[in-house]
């Protein structure tokens, strides 16, 4: 079967992960506060961020709704008495806590190398059911991040 | 798959599988359905099924940034249980933090079509609503996606097929 209908073909106006991807996402230390990550998230839109240590390197993953399964848990153990319903003061206060983003972070890193194959990075994102890939250098440094938008992005016509 | 890629629809890539958030609802209930259903967002809906908003975890985020703060004005008046006496239970609701006009298609919309939808709002999930404009799917970038993988595979089969298997090309 052809991908074609009476149109054209659609092609892919890339050929590796350096290609797609967007260039120095933004990415929050791990030992960065919860209260830093929520207003991170907040003021940007963003639905979630790589986690990084000291020298840079990716170490995991924090996403918006870490953040809010962890104000809600917090919440729910500090008010008993509202049988599980976290009472907004109790969230106010759980803000002042001293958890970090290396806490609640998930502490998996999915990476490819910026010179992988375009096919390659399609099959990871798909196969390993993640929302994001991590491109990095051979140190391990963070370099772009690449969501299947960046790629549907390049997506053209054959022409 | 058997559908040419241009040709697929919305209903074809969509799943069925819905969180839907009554309008009414607690802020505190809404976040307990986004995280058993494992969604980053969830649309909303009327007590007639109708879609009018999409509430994310972000919006949930803004929503205890909001407490903070104004806990924070109310600090020298009063301690916070008093702060909690006096919110109203209506004002807290999920209509107040939802994202109004949420991006929406129909279930005929194409990949193409829907692909440019996510690409122009920068949103990787999309409402499919019926003629009633209630949510029947979602659709998210990494559903475009697969689709497209599928179907380059597929091509590469087609033309492995009569280089390699002469009986292909009758």
């Amino acid at each position: 079967m052809i991908a074609t209908n009476n149109r054209l073909p659609l092609a892919l106006y890339a050929s590796t992960a350096a290609d797609v991807m967007t260039p120095s996402p933004v990415s929050i230390r791990e030992d960065a506060s919860i209260q830093e990550a929520r207003a991170l998230f907040t003021k940007k839109g963003f639905r979630g961020a790589p986690v990084i240590d000291v020298a840079g390197r990716p170490v995991g993953v924090v996403t918006c709704s870490d953040l809010m399964i962890h104000d809600c848990a917090k919440a729910t153990k500090w008010s008993p008495e509202v049988s599980g319903v976290p009472s907004k003061a109790c969230i106010a206060e759980v803000a002042e806590e001293t958890v970090t983003v290396g806490d609640i972070m998930t502490p998996a890193v999915f990476s490819v190398a910026p010179g992988t194959p375009i096919s390659m990075v399609i099959r990871e994102l798909l196969g390993l059911h993640v929302h994001h890939l991590f491109v990095v250098d051979e140190d391990g440094t963070l370099l772009g991040a690449i969501s299947p938008l960046d790629i549907i992005r390049r997506l053209a016509p054959e022409t | 798959m058997t559908k040419p890629l241009m040709s697929l629809t919305a209903a074809d890539l969509m799943s069925r599988d819905l969180v839907l958030i009554p309008k009414d609802m607690s802020l505190q209930g809404a976040a307990r359905m986004l995280s058993r259903g494992r969604v980053s967002g969830a649309p909303v809906v009327d007590e007639t099924g109708q879609c009018i908003g999409v509430l994310s975890t972000t919006d949930f985020l803004r929503w205890v940034e909001d407490g903070k703060a104004r806990h924070k004005a109310n600090d020298a008046y009063c301690p916070s249980w008093q702060i909690n006496g006096k919110e109203s239970a209506v004002a807290e609701t999920v209509a107040r933090f939802m994202t109004t006009d949420p991006v929406v298609v129909i279930g005929s919309a194409d990949i193409a079509r829907l692909s440019q939808v996510m690409i122009d709002a920068r949103i990787h999930r999309v409402i499919v609503i019926d003629c009633n404009n209630r949510p029947i799917g979602i659709v998210s970038s990494t559903d475009v996606l697969a689709a497209v993988a599928r179907a380059g595979q597929s091509r590469d089969d087609a033309v492995a097929d009569t280089v390699h298997d002469p009986v292909a090309c009758r």
